[in-house]
């Protein structure tokens, strides 16, 4: 359901971009807002800015994840597969 | 939905065949954040491995739709039987989050770039851990481990309105305090 119930809304205002710019770039928005959004984006320098600097946050802490230990994966998908085989 | 089903050899089929595309996939995720929630790999891998039992009996309810969230349910009431009165140990800093991997992997950077590096990985360390431990908790789940709002909100058990404004906030005070410390952010070579 679309946040803006507005008919006759094309554009939004760097407030309301502000609020939303996260929830865009996390993909949490509908194609109707994203796109708001998007234009915005396009058209605004500094809110285009602040999108580049919260992308680039997420970017830093994505590649903080520390990578699964293959020993264990290893372990649990024998043990899934056990599960998926027997009588549980 | 699925009235009239027994537990036949024919279901029993199914449910491996559910099981197998819809859960197996889902091991890393499930691994990750159950090492999350317990703070220990050796307890993670028995939640997972509860959970994994869990899910088999319940996946003939299965209605096929978000698989990870409907896992992540149950991780985390499987986790909650099991620790009643414990404090979730997600909300600690791991570690690794906030460093930035070494460099040294594609020998393109050079010593400065390194130096820059390093004093980010302090930096955003130094940030994450002045974020309150809900805050931290949903960058975890969410910029970290890549969850979406909505399987964030299923682990740690809160609606996703909650997710969405812990995690706004978490993030604006990160992006706030790297300012503070002068560090030009997105415009490092980075």
């Amino acid at each position: 359901m679309s946040l803006f119930k507005r008919s006759v809304r094309h554009q939004l205002s760097c407030r309301e971009v502000g609020r939303l710019v996260q929830r865009f770039l996390d993909d949490e928005l509908d194609d109707a807002d994203a796109a708001l959004v998007a234009g915005h984006l396009d058209a605004c320098l500094r809110c285009g800015m602040d999108a580049g600097t919260y992308r680039w946050l997420s970017s830093q802490l994505s590649d903080a994840a520390a990578p699964a230990d293959p020993r264990q994966l290893g372990r649990l998908r024998a043990f899934a597969e056990e599960v998926a085989s027997g009588p549980v | 939905m699925n009235a009239g089903r027994g537990t036949g050899p024919d279901d029993r089929a199914d449910d491996a065949v559910a099981f197998r595309a819809y859960v197996v996939p889902e091991l890393p995720v499930l691994l990750r954040v159950a090492t999350r929630l317990t703070g220990d790999p050796v307890p993670a891998e028995d939640l997972v491995q509860e959970t994994l039992i869990r899910s088999y009996r319940a996946i003939g309810r299965f209605d096929g739709r978000h698989p990870r969230a409907w896992l992540l349910t149950i991780l985390r009431n499987t986790w909650r039987n099991m620790n009643r009165r414990q404090v979730p140990k997600l909300l600690q800093l791991d570690e690794s989050m906030g460093n930035v991997p070494a460099p040294g992997a594609d020998g393109r950077r050079g010593a400065e770039e390194q130096v820059v590096d390093q004093m980010l990985n302090t930096a955003l360390a130094d940030a994450l851990r002045a974020l309150s431990d809900n805050q931290r908790a949903v960058v975890a789940l969410v910029d970290v481990d890549g969850l979406t709002y909505g399987e964030a909100a299923a682990v740690l058990g809160v609606p996703v309105g909650t997710v969405m404004s812990r995690l706004h906030r978490a993030r604006t005070k990160l992006r706030n305090h790297l300012e503070r410390q002068g560090h030009p952010l997105g415009m490092s070579s980075r």
